[in-house]
């Protein structure tokens, strides 16, 4: 089940709730890096 | 972009008949002893307001599992604070799996770090399904010098603090990403906030900002039309549509960013004895090939 929407890069998952996790997961770190990078971490 | 979601949205239709399975397999309780799920209406919080791209796709599958199901399955929009007051709302609703939430990585990983909230992405989801990954657009005016990814670096590197980029509001991905790349690639560039996708696509348009990364569903009307370049992308690979066009990755190997939207329950640990949240990892999932 991975076909393309109209090729534009959106791509249809469907990902069992394992799969879902790990991919949430791994998807951490650059969104934590990006916070990071524009200066928005709050003050601990 | 009405366009653009609108065709869209009947390709994904068909791709909401597997997420329908999905979470039907992954809320239904597979034991004999079990009770039915659902045998009342289920409540689908969206944090974001009604039509937008989420709302859109999440309406088309509510639809759907409404009619599968013959249960009413109800979208409820909390909008507001970048995702943050849906998001709680979701948090602390009653965990007997007739609350649904959608939520994206901005909810998940960015928020938590940049606020104070009332929520914990790891212990007050679980995760039920992804519905979908899309990467993000690297985007100039077809006027703007650079017409590669490496002339716009190159551009940008040789005018520290004059170039500017359009973001849908602070702290969202549209503002996260370029500021990522922005130190990856050594620019100095300065972000510009407006409310939304399309109102950042404004600025762009209007020449009050030089380069946007924003979603495709913002952005592709203009480069259809040849008002925008398209300079990259941002997946773990390039657009089939868009071959001749690079991602960030090619130039920087691990920068790579998919959004995704997902579904969340909350989990059963405030009540144990409810329906199966708590068996979700436990129970495999049908996905048609």
């Amino acid at each position: 089940m991975k076909q393309r929407l109209g090729g534009l890069g959106i791509e249809p998952a469907g990902t069992s709730p394992a799969e879902a996790g790990d991919i949430i997961r791994k998807s951490g770190a650059v969104f934590i890096e990006a916070v990071k990078a524009a200066g928005l971490e709050k003050k601990k | 972009m009405t366009n653009f979601i609108g065709r869209n949205l009947r390709t994904a239709s068909r791709v909401l008949s597997v997420f329908v399975a999905i979470v039907v397999a992954a809320m239904a309780i597979s034991s004999a002893s079990a009770e039915e799920w659902p045998t009342r209406p289920v409540k689908i919080v969206v944090p974001f307001g009604a039509g937008g791209i989420t709302d859109s796709l999440v309406r088309l599958l509510a639809d759907r599992l409404s009619k599968s199901l013959h249960q009413p399955f109800v979208i409820e929009n909390r909008a507001g604070a970048g995702g943050a007051i849906g998001t709680e709302y979701a948090a602390h609703s009653v965990p007997d799996g007739y609350t649904l939430y959608f939520g994206s990585a901005a909810q998940h990983y960015a928020l938590p770090l940049m606020q104070a909230l009332k929520y914990d992405p790891q212990r007050d989801f679980v995760p039920v399904s992804i519905l979908n990954f899309n990467p993000m657009m690297l985007v100039s005016l077809s006027s703007f010098p650079p017409k590669t990814l490496d002339e716009f670096i190159a551009y940008a590197k040789a005018r520290p603090g004059q170039l500017s980029y359009s973001t849908g509001g602070f702290g969202t991905a549209t503002h996260l990403v370029p500021a990522l790349l922005a130190v990856r690639a050594g620019i100095d560039a300065v972000a510009i906030p407006s409310g939304s996708g399309p109102g950042a696509m404004n600025d762009l348009m209007s020449g009050a900002t030089q380069f946007y990364v924003g979603q495709p569903s913002d952005v592709l009307s203009g480069v259809a039309g040849g008002a925008i370049r398209l300079i990259a992308t941002t997946g773990d690979a390039r657009v089939p549509r868009f071959p001749d066009v690079p991602t960030l990755s090619e130039r920087y190997p691990d920068l790579v960013v998919l959004l995704w939207n997902a579904c969340f329950v909350p989990p059963e640990r405030r009540k144990p004895s409810s329906t199966s949240c708590r068996r979700l990892s436990l129970r495999p999932c049908m996905i048609p090939k």
